[in-house]
């Protein structure tokens, strides 16, 4: 069996992705605060105020990363939910419910703490603008996928319910990513691309540095939810109670 | 103005958003842990008397 065979079929064995889950969890933890406690300093205390935006700027190392994460978890839990309902991994299923609620809290974090900056910046906490606009239905998107899961009787029909909306809503990422180019929005364009970067050093190695922890975030909450759901889904397994007797 | 109440709302409500979402399924497992480990216990129980 090649490798990446093991690997995926690894992956689909609910006992093995537990004990990996509970075995990652700690580093990736470690992860996320040492690279976050670096990045806030960083960002709050050494970066200098931007010339324009003032101190207000400070709000951009968490809301720029949140913003980002909204839309690679949304991604991410489409991929899973594809590959949940192609091919029938359950694991795919488990881990693209688990992605939800994530994705919902940095969704509700970008628009909170753009609000809190488009204040002090543009005047007002909210406008109807295109970039605003998609990245609130973004965050319907998400409670309706958590609410789908939660809204049959029998589960597995809630998970391949939500995963196909989770696939149908992937159409609102272009919009949001184009939205500041498509139309004449109050939001700007994006200051970081593949291409590069037209921010300054240092207020760029800030942000990168939250962005980095904000990943490891997501991973840790992710594998510990999926731990939540196996148990949840497999209380009756023999793992389930070895798990229970070994930690009692 | 003075943009700090702004940011420190932001980091309030960044602080309270990922620490909720971090805490409430470990605290969902623990307790159900805690649930799975009572029911073993009843079982093993009443299986013994």
């Amino acid at each position: 069996m090649s490798t990446v065979k093991r690997i995926f079929h690894q992956f689909g064995s609910p006992p093995w992705l537990f004990r990996f889950a509970g075995f990652a969890i700690p580093w990736l933890w470690a992860a996320c605060l040492g690279l976050g406690a670096w990045g806030l300093w960083w960002g709050l205390v050494k970066a200098p105020p931007d010339y324009l935006q003032g101190e207000s700027v400070r709000i951009m190392y968490l809301h720029v990363p949140s913003a980002w994460m909204s839309m690679g978890i949304y991604a991410g839990m489409a991929v899973f939910g594809f590959c949940a309902l192609v091919w029938r991994v359950r694991a795919a299923e488990v881990i693209a419910l688990a992605s939800a609620p994530v994705g919902a809290a940095f969704t509700l974090l970008a628009l909170v703490t753009g609000s809190l900056w488009g204040r002090p910046t543009w005047g007002t906490y909210w406008v109807w603008d295109a970039r605003l606009t998609s990245e609130l239905v973004l965050l319907f998107l998400y409670l309706g996928v958590m609410g789908l899961a939660a809204a049959f009787d029998e589960p597995r029909k809630g998970a391949r319910a939500a995963c196909l909306l989770a696939l149908v809503g992937l159409v609102n990422l272009p919009l949001i990513h184009y939205s500041v180019e498509w139309w004449n929005t109050l939001h700007q364009p994006a200051s970081v691309g593949v291409e590069g970067s037209s921010i300054h050093p240092s207020m760029l190695w800030p942000l990168l540095l939250m962005a980095l922890a904000t990943k490891f975030y997501y991973l840790a909450n992710l594998l510990t939810r999926t731990r939540l759901q196996l148990v949840v889904e497999n209380r009756k397994s023999r793992w389930v109670r070895d798990w229970v007797l070994e930690t009692r | 103005m003075d943009h700090t109440p702004f940011i420190v709302g932001a980091y309030a409500a960044g602080a309270l958003v990922l620490t909720w979402c971090a805490l409430a399924p470990v605290l969902r497992l623990r307790r159900l842990r805690r649930q799975l480990a009572d029911r073993q216990r009843r079982r093993a129980a009443a299986e013994s008397a």
